[in-house]
Formats: structure tokens, C-alpha cells, sequence
């Protein structure tokens, strides 16, 4: 079966020269930029980790980087690789060492060496069995967006996962009530184990998503800013605000100020033990961005008649 | 050939909460390991109450992270607390900048 050469020198960036010690910080640089736990959910640098344990499992063993050397400078990464003739008889008991920097795989997504590995230094995955070797998979973090009406309603949403016999899709009912952050584990839905090892966990992190007109406020209050014009505030009104389940008529009392907060009972997030939070709605008096000419002039002959000077209002009184 | 279909309901939102021992077990360490992290403020328990100390199930994939650091990278305690809390500020940085880039 041809396998493609990997270049472990090229991997860790390193001369087919280098020292022992050269070799371990390479391997130590890489590792921590490339560790992915310090790359969330960057699948390309989990690849590279990956390679990075396969070539430093090598490259730190004075005798598979002997074996390995063997194969010659002339090999070209990604090329198909054949052993050379003798070398399965060399092959011998390959037993790993257990080096615990790295060597001992990662616990992220099949801790296998590739087929070049095996087809060098024979099957990891038997080595390890026979040392009673067993991983636990890896967990799975996914993220599940909601908007708030979403968050407010329930919902129903497909994952599609990657399980041991291929992909399989999980339809997850969310009920109402679920808040940001919420974390949700399905033990056992991770990734599968190595040998007889668990299963990983599956975590579902529950974000909402910012929503263009509510912000949340506390355990299931909603605020709103709710523009109204000049003379809807002067006078009072019956105006339509919005809502999470669509839009409630509410009254704005006479010489309503802007930035004033009116209450609406029970028309915030539903609860998770029942119940609603309440929708806070907060005045925002604003001008027609147009005025016609008889706006205009309805404007002009208010500002003519009124006493009212507006600065008597500056908190701490006027200057 | 179609994939395997699972439906299920999530009814318990309440967070599921795991004890020390869970927690420990559930990474291979001895709870006493999980007693220093906590120390250390790398864990934070939801819940003292007398001998219980109980966690938020989400300590669980953190607990697994500061094993896999302090094994693949030989970082210290010190260490895994400043990664994983400038992890979790590049993630939330992240789902702000995706979520910016969405509304233009």
C-alpha cells in the first residue's frame, strides 16, 4: 500500500542536522502555538498538533529517528512512500516509550499516527492495545445560537456529528426558557475512544445572539428604547410597542419626558418554571427626520407661544 | 444511505451540577488534584455546602483542558490559568467579531 512521506524535520521547521535539543524546542515552540486547547475550534491547527506529536515522537527517539534517517535526504513530503525492501523484517517489537511531553497523544480527535507512521514503525494502535492502552475520546463543544424570540419559544435544531460509524444528526428540541450560557452535556455523544476507552462528552453552550431592538436585562427582563414623537409625548398616546411575541398597545401618559421607563408586566423572557419577565421600555423622543413646511411652521408658532426654556431642566440647576 | 437520525428534548435546563468525585473521575485524576485546582481558582465550584462541593457541568470540559495543557505542554498551574482565561476572551472576542461582520 503506498502512504505519502512525511517530512518530520520540515514539520518541526528543523535541518536533518539538528540537535537533540533542537529537536525538543521546536517541538515545545510549535506545541504551544499549535495546542488546541489554545485554538478553539481552529480545526487547521489541530491537524498541525497532530503532526507536530507524530514528528517529535520520531525525531525525540534515537532509534526511529535513526530508522527514519535511513529512508535517505531524497524523499519529497506527500510523495507516495513504499518501505524499501528489508524493511519489514527490521521492523522488529515496536514498543512505544510512553514519553509523557507529547508522545502520548492529545485526547483531541483520533490520537492515531498516520499510515506513513505505521508503515514505518508499525501499527501505534496494536503497540498501545498490547500495553493495555485505552483513550478516552474527545469532547465535542458546539455552540448553539438563538435569537431571543428563538430563546423565548423553544426550538428545534440539527447537529449533525461525527460518530464512530459516520456522521449522525441529533434533532435537539430546546424548550423555552433557556438563558445565554447555559451548558447542556449529552455524556457519551463526544468523540469515540480508542479501544475500549468512553466515548467523550458532548457540551452545547447556549448563546444568544444580540437581538437589533431588545437587550436582556437580569434573569428574564427585556428592555426596549421605543421612539415617539414630540406631540405623543406632550399629550399622551395609545402607541403599539414591540414585543417578543409580536406588539402590545401601550399608553405613553401626558408630558411624557424622553428617556423615561414604562413598565410593560409579564411581556419579557418566559421563564423556566413558568411565568414571564417583564418588557422594560425606555422613551425616546425624536424630531420628523423631514418637517414640511407646515410642520414647520407649527414648530415656529410653538416656539413663539411657549414660556418653556428647556435648561431649566439641566440637572444641578442652570448656570 | 441516509445518516442515523436521534431526537431528543432537552428537559433539563436546570445546569447539571457534578460532584467533586464525578468531576475527578471524569478525568482520570484523584479529587485531591481537583482540590488544588480549585485552590488555585482554576475551577470554580457552584456549590459548598459542608462536605459537598459540587461543579458547573461545563467544569468538566475545563478540567480535561488543564489536564491535556499541563501533559502536552508542560504548563503550570500559573500558566493554564492565564491560557484559559485569554481563551475564553478570544472566544468571546471572536463570536463579537463573527457576529459584526454578520450585520454589515
Amino acid at each position: 500500500m503506498a502512504v505519502q512521506f512525511r517530512d518530520y524535520y520540515e514539520v518541526l521547521g528543523l535541518a536533518r542536522t539538528a540537535s537533540v535539543d533542537e529537536i525538543k524546542k521546536a517541538y515545545r515552540t510549535l506545541a504551544r502555538k499549535y495546542h488546541p486547547d489554545v485554538n478553539p475550534g481552529d480545526k487547521t491547527a489541530e491537524e498541525k498538533f497532530k503532526e507536530l506529536n507524530e514528528a517529535y515522537a520520531v525525531l525525540s527517539d534515537r532509534e526511529k529517528r535513526q530508522r527514519y534517517d535511513q529512508l535517505g535526504a531524497n524523499w519529497k513530503a506527500g510523495s507516495d512512500f513504499t518501505p524499501p525492501p528489508g524493511w519489514e523484517q527490521a521492523r522488529g517489537n515496536y514498543q512505544d516509550s510512553g514519553d509523557s511531553f507529547g508522545a502520548t497523544g492529545t485526547g483531541h480527535g483520533g490520537a492515531g499516527f498516520s499510515d506513513f507512521f505505521e508503515a514505518l514503525f508499525g501499527a501505534r494502535r496494536g503497540a498501545r492495545a498490547g500495553a493495555g492502552f485505552a483513550m478516552r475520546g474527545a469532547d465535542i463543544e458546539a455552540e448553539i445560537p438563538l435569537t431571543l424570540e428563538e430563546a423565548h419559544r423553544g426550538v428545534k435544531r440539527s447537529l449533525t456529528l461525527q460518530g464512530p460509524n459516520g456522521p449522525k444528526t441529533l434533532d435537539v428540541t430546546i424548550p423555552a426558557g433557556v438563558r445565554d450560557g447555559s451548558v447542556i452535556r449529552l455524556a457519551g455523544q463526544g468523540e469515540p475512544g480508542m479501544n475500549t476507552a468512553p466515548a467523550g462528552d458532548l457540551f452545547l453552550h447556549i448563546r444568544l445572539e444580540p437581538h437589533p431592538q431588545f437587550t436582556v436585562v437580569g434573569e428574564g427582563d427585556i428592555k426596549i428604547d421605543l421612539p415617539v414623537s414630540p406631540w405623543e409625548a406632550a399629550l399622551g398616546a395609545r402607541v403599539n410597542a414591540p414585543t417578543l411575541d409580536g406588539s402590545v398597545e401601550m399608553t405613553i401618559p401626558a408630558r411624557a419626558q424622553g428617556g423615561q421607563r414604562l413598565g410593560l408586566r409579564g411581556q419579557g423572557l418566559k421563564q423556566r418554571r413558568g411565568g414571564h419577565g417583564d418588557e422594560y421600555v425606555r422613551l425616546m423622543i425624536v424630531i420628523p427626520p423631514r418637517l414640511t413646511e407646515a410642520e414647520k411652521a407649527l414648530f415656529a408658532k410653538l416656539a413663539a407661544e411657549s414660556r418653556f426654556n428647556a435648561r431649566e431642566l439641566l440637572k444641578g440647576g442652570q448656570r | 444511505m441516509s445518516e442515523p437520525r436521534y431526537q431528543m428534548t432537552l428537559h433539563s435546563l436546570e445546569r447539571e451540577q457534578v460532584t467533586l468525585d464525578t468531576l475527578a473521575a471524569s478525568a482520570n485524576v484523584h479529587p485531591s488534584t481537583v482540590e488544588c485546582f480549585v485552590e488555585f481558582g482554576l475551577l470554580e465550584p457552584v456549590e459548598m455546602t459542608g462536605t459537598q462541593i459540587l461543579f458547573n457541568a461545563d467544569c468538566i470540559a475545563r478540567l480535561r483542558a488543564i489536564v491535556r495543557l499541563r501533559r502536552d505542554l508542560g504548563a503550570n498551574l500559573a500558566g493554564i490559568a492565564v491560557i484559559l482565561d485569554l481563551r475564553d476572551r478570544l472566544t468571546a472576542l471572536q463570536r463579537e467579531n463573527a457576529w459584526l461582520r454578520s450585520r454589515r
